[in-house]
Protein backbone atom coordinates (compact mmCIF):
# COMPACT_ATOMS: atom_id res chain seq x y z
CA UNK A 1 0.00 0.00 0.00
CA UNK A 2 1.38 3.08 -1.29
CA UNK A 3 0.78 5.48 1.73
CA UNK A 4 2.55 8.82 -0.12
CA UNK A 5 0.68 11.23 -1.59
CA UNK A 6 1.67 11.74 -5.40
CA UNK A 7 2.76 15.18 -6.71
CA UNK A 8 -0.22 14.78 -8.61
CA UNK A 9 -2.27 14.84 -5.74
CA UNK A 10 -0.89 17.88 -3.93
CA UNK A 11 -2.35 19.82 -6.65
CA UNK A 12 -5.50 17.67 -7.41
CA UNK A 13 -6.21 17.78 -3.38
CA UNK A 14 -6.20 21.80 -3.06
CA UNK A 15 -8.47 22.01 -6.19
CA UNK A 16 -11.04 19.37 -4.71
CA UNK A 17 -10.93 21.21 -1.73
CA UNK A 18 -11.71 24.80 -3.29
CA UNK A 19 -14.28 23.28 -5.42
CA UNK A 20 -16.33 21.91 -2.66
CA UNK A 21 -16.05 25.03 -0.89
CA UNK A 22 -17.34 26.95 -3.25
CA UNK A 23 -20.06 24.02 -4.36
CA UNK A 24 -21.20 24.63 -0.82
CA UNK A 25 -21.22 28.08 -0.64
CA UNK A 26 -23.19 27.72 -3.76
CA UNK A 27 -26.12 25.63 -2.38
CA UNK A 28 -26.03 27.61 0.99
CA UNK A 29 -26.51 31.25 -1.24
CA UNK A 30 -29.15 29.26 -3.18
CA UNK A 31 -30.99 27.81 -0.48
CA UNK A 32 -30.84 31.31 1.54
CA UNK A 33 -32.35 32.97 -1.88
CA UNK A 34 -35.57 30.43 -2.03
CA UNK A 35 -35.82 31.08 1.95
CA UNK A 36 -36.58 34.63 1.08
CA UNK A 37 -38.58 34.08 -2.01
CA UNK A 38 -40.87 31.19 0.18
CA UNK A 39 -41.46 34.41 2.81
CA UNK A 40 -42.71 36.20 0.05
CA UNK A 41 -45.23 34.63 -1.07
CA UNK A 42 -48.67 34.04 0.45
CA UNK A 43 -49.42 31.25 3.06
CA UNK A 44 -50.90 28.12 1.91
CA UNK A 45 -53.39 28.81 4.65
CA UNK A 46 -56.62 30.14 3.55
CA UNK A 47 -56.95 33.69 4.90
CA UNK A 48 -58.97 35.27 7.34
CA UNK A 49 -62.50 36.36 5.94
CA UNK A 50 -62.15 40.23 7.00
CA UNK A 51 -62.34 43.22 4.53
CA UNK A 52 -59.27 44.23 3.28
CA UNK A 53 -58.33 47.39 4.94
CA UNK A 54 -58.71 50.19 2.72
CA UNK A 55 -56.69 53.95 2.98
CA UNK A 56 -60.42 55.48 3.33
CA UNK A 57 -60.94 56.29 7.17
CA UNK A 58 -64.18 54.35 8.60
CA UNK A 59 -66.69 54.98 11.00
CA UNK A 60 -66.10 52.95 13.98
CA UNK A 61 -68.37 50.23 15.03
CA UNK A 62 -70.41 50.88 17.72
CA UNK A 63 -71.42 47.51 19.23
CA UNK A 64 -74.33 46.54 21.93
CA UNK A 65 -74.61 43.55 23.45
CA UNK A 66 -77.66 42.57 25.80
CA UNK A 67 -79.58 39.55 26.94
CA UNK A 68 -83.37 38.72 27.19
CA UNK A 69 -84.96 36.48 29.31
CA UNK A 70 -88.26 35.73 30.59
CA UNK A 71 -86.99 35.84 33.96
CA UNK A 72 -84.03 37.03 36.55
CA UNK A 73 -80.65 36.24 34.61
CA UNK A 74 -78.18 34.63 36.75
CA UNK A 75 -74.26 35.81 36.27
CA UNK A 76 -73.17 32.79 34.89
CA UNK A 77 -75.51 33.14 31.78
CA UNK A 78 -74.82 37.19 31.44
CA UNK A 79 -71.45 35.56 30.87
CA UNK A 80 -72.07 33.18 28.16
CA UNK A 81 -74.15 36.05 26.59
CA UNK A 82 -71.26 38.33 26.88
CA UNK A 83 -69.07 35.63 25.80
CA UNK A 84 -71.04 34.35 22.40
CA UNK A 85 -72.60 37.71 21.89
CA UNK A 86 -69.05 39.01 21.29
CA UNK A 87 -68.75 36.10 18.36
CA UNK A 88 -72.04 36.95 16.73
CA UNK A 89 -70.69 40.68 17.12
CA UNK A 90 -67.91 39.79 15.16
CA UNK A 91 -69.62 37.85 12.68
CA UNK A 92 -72.12 40.64 11.95
CA UNK A 93 -68.83 43.22 11.41
CA UNK A 94 -67.33 40.60 8.82
CA UNK A 95 -70.70 40.74 6.35
CA UNK A 96 -71.37 44.29 6.65
CA UNK A 97 -67.44 45.13 6.41
CA UNK A 98 -67.44 43.15 3.58
CA UNK A 99 -70.20 43.93 1.62
CA UNK A 100 -69.28 47.40 1.63
CA UNK A 101 -65.59 47.05 1.89
CA UNK A 102 -64.45 44.11 0.52
CA UNK A 103 -67.59 42.66 -2.03
CA UNK A 104 -65.62 40.61 -3.73
CA UNK A 105 -65.11 38.55 -1.32
CA UNK A 106 -68.72 38.56 0.18
CA UNK A 107 -69.64 35.05 -1.42
CA UNK A 108 -67.14 33.11 0.81
CA UNK A 109 -68.10 35.50 3.77
CA UNK A 110 -71.97 34.16 3.12
CA UNK A 111 -70.87 30.28 2.53
CA UNK A 112 -68.58 30.40 6.30
CA UNK A 113 -71.97 32.63 8.34
CA UNK A 114 -75.23 32.22 6.34
CA UNK A 115 -77.06 28.72 6.44
CA UNK A 116 -77.33 27.32 2.55
CA UNK A 117 -81.28 28.62 2.51
CA UNK A 118 -80.46 32.14 3.50
CA UNK A 119 -77.31 32.42 1.66
CA UNK A 120 -79.76 31.20 -1.90
CA UNK A 121 -82.32 34.22 -0.85
CA UNK A 122 -79.15 36.98 -0.56
CA UNK A 123 -78.58 36.39 -3.97
CA UNK A 124 -81.31 39.16 -5.16
CA UNK A 125 -80.41 43.04 -6.25
CA UNK A 126 -80.68 46.10 -3.91
CA UNK A 127 -78.04 44.96 -1.34
CA UNK A 128 -75.00 46.43 -1.09
CA UNK A 129 -73.32 48.62 -3.15
CA UNK A 130 -74.24 49.64 -6.87
CA UNK A 131 -71.98 48.38 -9.12
CA UNK A 132 -68.70 50.30 -9.72
CA UNK A 133 -68.99 51.81 -6.58
CA UNK A 134 -65.68 53.15 -5.34
CA UNK A 135 -63.95 55.58 -2.33
CA UNK A 136 -66.42 54.21 -0.05
CA UNK A 137 -66.52 55.78 3.28
CA UNK A 138 -68.84 54.46 6.19
CA UNK A 139 -70.20 57.20 8.23
CA UNK A 140 -71.99 55.67 10.63
CA UNK A 141 -71.97 51.77 11.94
CA UNK A 142 -73.95 50.50 14.66
CA UNK A 143 -74.85 46.87 15.57
CA UNK A 144 -77.00 46.01 18.80
CA UNK A 145 -76.73 42.02 19.19
CA UNK A 146 -79.45 40.51 21.11
CA UNK A 147 -79.15 36.51 23.26
CA UNK A 148 -81.94 34.80 23.79
CA UNK A 149 -80.23 34.62 27.72
CA UNK A 150 -81.82 31.14 28.57
CA UNK A 151 -79.96 29.40 25.67
CA UNK A 152 -77.78 32.04 24.55
CA UNK A 153 -77.73 30.11 21.15
CA UNK A 154 -80.15 32.34 19.63
CA UNK A 155 -79.72 36.33 18.20
CA UNK A 156 -81.13 39.07 17.21
CA UNK A 157 -78.53 41.43 15.63
CA UNK A 158 -79.82 44.99 14.70
CA UNK A 159 -77.49 46.66 12.36
CA UNK A 160 -77.34 49.87 10.70
CA UNK A 161 -74.86 51.67 8.39
CA UNK A 162 -74.48 54.77 6.20
CA UNK A 163 -72.24 55.39 3.70
CA UNK A 164 -71.45 57.89 1.12
CA UNK A 165 -69.14 56.80 -2.29
CA UNK A 166 -68.38 57.36 -5.75
CA UNK A 167 -70.80 55.76 -8.71
CA UNK A 168 -69.25 56.50 -12.33
CA UNK A 169 -67.80 59.77 -10.99
CA UNK A 170 -71.32 60.64 -9.05
CA UNK A 171 -71.48 60.70 -5.51
CA UNK A 172 -74.39 59.17 -3.47
CA UNK A 173 -74.97 58.27 -0.09
CA UNK A 174 -76.69 54.66 1.04
CA UNK A 175 -78.39 53.91 4.22
CA UNK A 176 -78.96 50.38 5.10
CA UNK A 177 -80.85 49.41 8.27
CA UNK A 178 -80.64 45.03 8.60
CA UNK A 179 -82.05 42.76 11.18
CA UNK A 180 -80.27 39.23 10.98
CA UNK A 181 -81.62 36.23 12.98
CA UNK A 182 -78.80 33.62 14.17
CA UNK A 183 -78.44 30.67 15.39
CA UNK A 184 -75.60 28.58 17.27
CA UNK A 185 -75.61 24.69 15.96
CA UNK A 186 -72.68 22.09 15.69
CA UNK A 187 -71.23 24.45 12.57
CA UNK A 188 -71.34 27.11 14.58
CA UNK A 189 -73.37 30.35 14.62
CA UNK A 190 -75.20 31.32 11.30
CA UNK A 191 -77.71 33.76 9.53
CA UNK A 192 -81.40 31.99 9.49
CA UNK A 193 -83.23 35.08 7.84
CA UNK A 194 -82.19 38.67 7.43
CA UNK A 195 -83.93 41.49 6.40
CA UNK A 196 -82.63 44.27 4.91
CA UNK A 197 -83.63 47.82 4.08
CA UNK A 198 -81.22 49.84 1.58
CA UNK A 199 -82.38 53.40 0.43
CA UNK A 200 -80.30 56.49 -0.54
CA UNK A 201 -79.69 58.94 1.92
CA UNK B 1 -77.30 -11.17 52.11
CA UNK B 2 -79.77 -8.51 53.80
CA UNK B 3 -77.53 -5.97 53.59
CA UNK B 4 -77.64 -6.23 49.30
CA UNK B 5 -81.55 -6.88 49.22
CA UNK B 6 -81.76 -3.39 51.21
CA UNK B 7 -79.31 -1.90 49.08
CA UNK B 8 -81.28 -3.04 45.97
CA UNK B 9 -84.56 -1.77 47.61
CA UNK B 10 -83.17 1.11 47.73
CA UNK B 11 -81.95 1.16 44.25
CA UNK B 12 -85.06 0.36 43.01
CA UNK B 13 -86.83 2.85 44.96
CA UNK B 14 -84.53 5.79 43.94
CA UNK B 15 -84.43 5.02 40.35
CA UNK B 16 -88.23 4.82 39.76
CA UNK B 17 -88.35 8.54 41.78
CA UNK B 18 -85.99 9.61 38.90
CA UNK B 19 -88.75 10.20 36.72
CA UNK B 20 -91.19 12.27 38.78
CA UNK B 21 -88.05 14.06 40.33
CA UNK B 22 -86.12 14.55 36.98
CA UNK B 23 -89.25 15.49 35.66
CA UNK B 24 -91.10 17.73 37.33
CA UNK B 25 -92.71 20.22 35.26
CA UNK B 26 -94.79 17.17 33.73
CA UNK B 27 -95.91 16.91 37.47
CA UNK B 28 -98.59 19.01 38.21
CA UNK B 29 -99.87 22.74 36.24
CA UNK B 30 -98.01 22.74 32.94
CA UNK B 31 -100.30 24.84 31.74
CA UNK B 32 -99.90 25.04 28.06
CA UNK B 33 -98.46 21.69 26.31
CA UNK B 34 -97.43 20.87 22.88
CA UNK B 35 -95.28 18.46 20.84
CA UNK B 36 -94.98 16.97 17.15
CA UNK B 37 -97.68 15.44 15.87
CA UNK B 38 -94.99 12.52 14.49
CA UNK B 39 -91.97 11.78 15.88
CA UNK B 40 -90.28 12.12 12.43
CA UNK B 41 -90.60 15.49 12.04
CA UNK B 42 -90.81 15.96 8.13
CA UNK B 43 -92.03 19.57 7.15
CA UNK B 44 -93.54 18.80 3.37
CA UNK B 45 -92.47 21.29 0.22
CA UNK B 46 -92.56 24.51 2.50
CA UNK B 47 -95.92 24.05 4.45
CA UNK B 48 -96.22 23.73 8.22
CA UNK B 49 -99.13 22.63 9.99
CA UNK B 50 -100.06 23.11 13.50
CA UNK B 51 -103.05 22.25 15.33
CA UNK B 52 -104.34 24.32 18.14
CA UNK B 53 -106.52 22.96 21.01
CA UNK B 54 -108.26 24.81 23.90
CA UNK B 55 -109.85 22.73 26.21
CA UNK B 56 -112.35 23.16 28.96
CA UNK B 57 -109.84 22.56 32.26
CA UNK B 58 -110.33 25.56 34.12
CA UNK B 59 -106.77 24.50 35.51
CA UNK B 60 -103.56 22.45 33.81
CA UNK B 61 -104.31 20.11 31.04
CA UNK B 62 -105.73 16.78 32.82
CA UNK B 63 -106.68 14.01 30.62
CA UNK B 64 -110.51 13.59 30.52
CA UNK B 65 -111.58 17.14 29.08
CA UNK B 66 -113.10 18.05 25.83
CA UNK B 67 -111.29 20.20 23.13
CA UNK B 68 -113.91 23.25 23.14
CA UNK B 69 -111.53 24.73 20.41
CA UNK B 70 -109.92 23.06 17.19
CA UNK B 71 -108.06 24.94 14.59
CA UNK B 72 -105.62 24.42 12.03
CA UNK B 73 -103.00 26.63 11.43
CA UNK B 74 -101.05 26.34 7.99
CA UNK B 75 -97.98 28.24 7.05
CA UNK B 76 -96.90 28.20 3.27
CA UNK B 77 -92.80 28.92 3.96
CA UNK B 78 -92.25 30.04 0.56
CA UNK B 79 -95.49 32.28 -0.06
CA UNK B 80 -95.32 33.50 3.61
CA UNK B 81 -99.70 33.31 3.31
CA UNK B 82 -101.52 31.26 5.76
CA UNK B 83 -104.88 29.97 7.11
CA UNK B 84 -106.77 29.13 10.21
CA UNK B 85 -109.29 26.29 9.25
CA UNK B 86 -111.76 26.16 12.58
CA UNK B 87 -113.71 23.54 13.29
CA UNK B 88 -116.56 23.65 15.89
CA UNK B 89 -116.74 21.16 18.48
CA UNK B 90 -119.78 19.60 18.28
CA UNK B 91 -118.80 18.32 14.35
CA UNK B 92 -120.24 15.15 14.13
CA UNK B 93 -116.71 13.02 12.70
CA UNK B 94 -115.24 10.06 12.38
CA UNK B 95 -112.53 9.31 15.25
CA UNK B 96 -109.23 7.60 15.47
CA UNK B 97 -109.54 4.87 17.30
CA UNK B 98 -112.96 3.78 15.97
CA UNK B 99 -116.69 5.39 15.73
CA UNK B 100 -118.12 8.20 14.87
CA UNK B 101 -118.72 11.31 17.38
CA UNK B 102 -118.16 14.49 18.39
CA UNK B 103 -114.99 16.07 17.30
CA UNK B 104 -114.49 17.33 21.23
CA UNK B 105 -114.64 13.89 22.32
CA UNK B 106 -111.64 12.88 20.45
CA UNK B 107 -109.41 14.44 23.17
CA UNK B 108 -111.06 12.18 26.09
CA UNK B 109 -110.37 9.35 24.13
CA UNK B 110 -107.09 9.61 22.60
CA UNK B 111 -105.27 13.19 24.02
CA UNK B 112 -103.83 15.75 21.87
CA UNK B 113 -102.11 12.84 19.31
CA UNK B 114 -105.68 11.41 19.40
CA UNK B 115 -107.52 15.00 18.34
CA UNK B 116 -104.60 15.57 15.68
CA UNK B 117 -105.24 12.11 14.15
CA UNK B 118 -108.67 12.48 13.76
CA UNK B 119 -108.18 15.80 12.00
CA UNK B 120 -105.05 13.95 9.73
CA UNK B 121 -107.85 11.44 8.73
CA UNK B 122 -110.70 14.02 8.22
CA UNK B 123 -108.52 16.41 6.09
CA UNK B 124 -105.68 14.41 4.68
CA UNK B 125 -103.32 17.16 6.27
CA UNK B 126 -100.12 15.59 7.74
CA UNK B 127 -99.81 18.05 10.48
CA UNK B 128 -96.47 19.34 12.31
CA UNK B 129 -97.40 19.82 15.81
CA UNK B 130 -99.96 20.43 18.21
CA UNK B 131 -99.91 22.92 21.09
CA UNK B 132 -103.18 22.41 23.59
CA UNK B 133 -104.36 25.02 26.36
CA UNK B 134 -107.18 25.38 29.00
CA UNK B 135 -107.85 28.36 30.72
CA UNK B 136 -104.96 28.94 32.96
CA UNK B 137 -102.56 29.11 30.46
CA UNK B 138 -104.32 30.99 28.08
CA UNK B 139 -104.67 33.55 30.48
CA UNK B 140 -101.27 33.23 31.91
CA UNK B 141 -99.47 33.40 28.29
CA UNK B 142 -101.77 36.50 27.52
CA UNK B 143 -100.61 37.91 30.51
CA UNK B 144 -96.88 37.89 29.77
CA UNK B 145 -97.18 38.80 26.58
CA UNK B 146 -99.10 42.08 27.03
CA UNK B 147 -102.66 42.76 25.34
CA UNK B 148 -104.20 41.25 22.07
CA UNK B 149 -105.71 44.09 20.26
CA UNK B 150 -109.14 43.11 18.76
CA UNK B 151 -111.78 44.70 16.84
CA UNK B 152 -115.40 44.06 18.64
CA UNK B 153 -118.07 45.01 16.02
CA UNK B 154 -121.24 44.39 18.30
CA UNK B 155 -120.81 44.53 22.45
CA UNK B 156 -121.08 40.71 23.77
CA UNK B 157 -122.19 41.04 27.04
CA UNK B 158 -122.47 37.30 28.62
CA UNK B 159 -122.02 37.95 32.70
CA UNK B 160 -123.39 34.46 33.71
CA UNK B 161 -121.85 32.50 30.87
CA UNK B 162 -118.37 33.40 29.45
CA UNK B 163 -118.29 36.48 31.75
CA UNK B 164 -118.18 38.70 28.99
CA UNK B 165 -118.69 42.53 29.24
CA UNK B 166 -116.57 44.13 25.88
CA UNK B 167 -118.03 47.12 24.48
CA UNK B 168 -118.06 47.80 20.92
CA UNK B 169 -114.81 49.01 19.25
CA UNK B 170 -110.69 48.15 18.76
CA UNK B 171 -109.32 47.68 21.94
CA UNK B 172 -106.17 45.47 23.43
CA UNK B 173 -108.18 42.71 25.57
CA UNK B 174 -106.62 41.51 28.95
CA UNK B 175 -105.68 38.26 30.41
CA UNK B 176 -109.94 37.90 31.60
CA UNK B 177 -111.13 39.67 28.66
CA UNK B 178 -109.13 37.55 25.52
CA UNK B 179 -110.83 34.15 27.77
CA UNK B 180 -114.01 35.50 27.68
CA UNK B 181 -114.38 36.78 24.01
CA UNK B 182 -112.85 33.34 23.12
CA UNK B 183 -115.40 31.32 25.20
CA UNK B 184 -118.84 33.29 24.57
CA UNK B 185 -120.93 31.90 22.32
CA UNK B 186 -124.44 32.20 23.72
CA UNK B 187 -124.88 36.14 22.68
CA UNK B 188 -122.86 36.29 19.50
CA UNK B 189 -124.21 35.66 16.36
CA UNK B 190 -124.02 32.52 14.82
CA UNK B 191 -123.64 30.31 18.35
CA UNK B 192 -120.66 28.35 19.15
CA UNK B 193 -119.76 28.54 15.27
CA UNK B 194 -120.02 32.32 15.63
CA UNK B 195 -117.21 31.36 18.62
CA UNK B 196 -115.44 28.71 16.63
CA UNK B 197 -114.36 31.90 13.88
CA UNK B 198 -113.90 34.43 16.69
CA UNK B 199 -110.99 32.16 18.21
CA UNK B 200 -109.60 32.15 15.02
CA UNK B 201 -109.97 35.84 14.79
CA UNK B 202 -108.24 36.16 18.02
CA UNK B 203 -105.05 33.92 16.59
CA UNK B 204 -104.78 36.20 14.00
CA UNK B 205 -104.80 38.97 16.99
CA UNK B 206 -101.95 37.44 18.52
CA UNK B 207 -99.97 37.55 14.92
CA UNK B 208 -101.13 40.86 14.51
CA UNK B 209 -99.45 41.93 18.13
CA UNK B 210 -96.73 39.62 17.31
CA UNK B 211 -95.18 41.54 14.44
CA UNK B 212 -95.84 45.03 15.54
CA UNK B 213 -94.00 43.75 18.73
CA UNK B 214 -91.09 42.42 16.22
CA UNK B 215 -91.13 44.85 13.85
CA UNK B 216 -90.16 47.36 15.99
CA UNK B 217 -87.83 45.32 18.43
CA UNK B 218 -86.65 42.10 16.69
CA UNK B 219 -85.56 41.13 19.68
CA UNK B 220 -88.93 40.79 20.99
CA UNK B 221 -89.19 37.33 19.65
CA UNK B 222 -87.32 36.35 22.69
CA UNK B 223 -90.28 37.67 25.09
CA UNK B 224 -92.59 35.62 23.23
CA UNK B 225 -90.44 32.68 23.46
CA UNK B 226 -89.58 33.01 27.20
CA UNK B 227 -93.41 33.25 27.76
CA UNK B 228 -94.21 30.49 25.33
CA UNK B 229 -91.55 28.52 27.54
CA UNK B 230 -92.37 29.13 31.20
CA UNK B 231 -96.62 28.15 30.26
CA UNK B 232 -95.59 25.50 28.05
CA UNK B 233 -94.12 21.66 28.42
CA UNK B 234 -93.16 21.69 24.51
CA UNK B 235 -91.85 18.38 23.20
CA UNK B 236 -90.06 21.79 20.83
CA UNK B 237 -86.62 22.87 20.91
CA UNK B 238 -85.56 26.32 21.52
CA UNK B 239 -84.44 26.00 18.55
CA UNK B 240 -87.29 24.59 16.52
CA UNK B 241 -89.33 27.89 18.40
CA UNK B 242 -86.95 30.61 17.30
CA UNK B 243 -87.18 29.29 13.78
CA UNK B 244 -91.12 29.58 13.89
CA UNK B 245 -90.77 32.83 15.95
CA UNK B 246 -88.88 33.99 12.87
CA UNK B 247 -90.90 32.70 10.70
CA UNK B 248 -94.53 33.87 12.24
CA UNK B 249 -93.06 37.11 12.16
CA UNK B 250 -92.44 37.76 8.48
CA UNK B 251 -96.47 36.37 7.80
CA UNK B 252 -98.64 39.53 7.45
CA UNK B 253 -102.10 38.83 9.18
CA UNK B 254 -103.99 39.93 5.79
CA UNK B 255 -102.59 36.89 3.98
CA UNK B 256 -103.60 34.46 6.39
CA UNK B 257 -107.40 33.50 5.71
CA UNK B 258 -109.68 32.46 8.42
CA UNK B 259 -112.34 29.80 7.60
CA UNK B 260 -114.58 27.57 9.66
CA UNK B 261 -115.86 24.53 8.05
CA UNK B 262 -119.25 24.78 6.80
CA UNK B 263 -121.80 22.71 8.77
CA UNK B 264 -125.62 22.38 9.12
CA UNK B 265 -126.85 21.61 12.25
CA UNK B 266 -128.37 18.19 13.24
CA UNK B 267 -128.46 15.46 16.15
CA UNK B 268 -127.39 11.99 16.36
CA UNK B 269 -129.58 9.95 18.74
CA UNK B 270 -130.31 12.55 20.86
CA UNK B 271 -127.05 14.85 20.78
CA UNK B 272 -126.67 17.89 19.45
CA UNK B 273 -124.07 17.94 16.31
CA UNK B 274 -123.31 19.81 13.67
CA UNK B 275 -122.58 17.74 10.63
CA UNK B 276 -119.66 18.91 8.14
CA UNK B 277 -121.10 19.85 4.52
CA UNK B 278 -119.26 18.66 1.37
CA UNK B 279 -118.03 21.82 0.26
CA UNK B 280 -115.47 21.27 3.11
CA UNK B 281 -113.48 18.70 0.89
CA UNK B 282 -112.63 21.69 -1.58
CA UNK B 283 -111.49 23.90 1.05
CA UNK B 284 -109.40 20.72 3.04
CA UNK B 285 -107.13 20.71 -0.45
CA UNK B 286 -106.70 23.40 -1.18
CA UNK B 287 -105.24 23.82 2.35
CA UNK B 288 -103.34 20.56 2.15
CA UNK B 289 -102.04 21.99 -1.12
CA UNK B 290 -101.16 25.56 -0.18
CA UNK B 291 -101.07 25.86 3.23
CA UNK B 292 -102.85 28.98 2.65
CA UNK B 293 -106.59 30.08 2.67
Amino acid sequence: MNNTITIENRIWLPLVAAGLALALAAGLLTFLLLQQQTENQPSARPAPTIAAPTSIPQAKWRIKIAPRAGKRISKADRARVEKRGAKVARMVQTVFDTMFLDPSNMDKVVANTFTRRAARALRRPGVGLPKGADRIRTVRRKATVTLYAETASQAVASVQVQLKGIDEDRRFRLRQTATLWLQRGKKGWRVIAFEFDQRPR
Amino acid sequence: MKRLLALCVILAVGVSLVPAIGDSRRVGAATIVAGRVHDAYQPLDGKLFVLVIGNDARAGNPDNVRADAIHIVGINTRSLKGGILNFPRDSYVPLAGGGTGRINEALVRGGPKGVARTVENLTGIRLDYWVMTGFVGFRGLIEDIGRVEMRIPQPIFDPRGSGAKLKKGKYGLGPLNALAFVRTRKTIAGGDIGRTTNQGRFLLGMLTEFRRETARSPSAVFKWMAATQKHTRLNVSSAELFQLGVLASRVRPKDVGNVTVPVSLGSAGAASVVFIQGGARSIYARFRRTASL
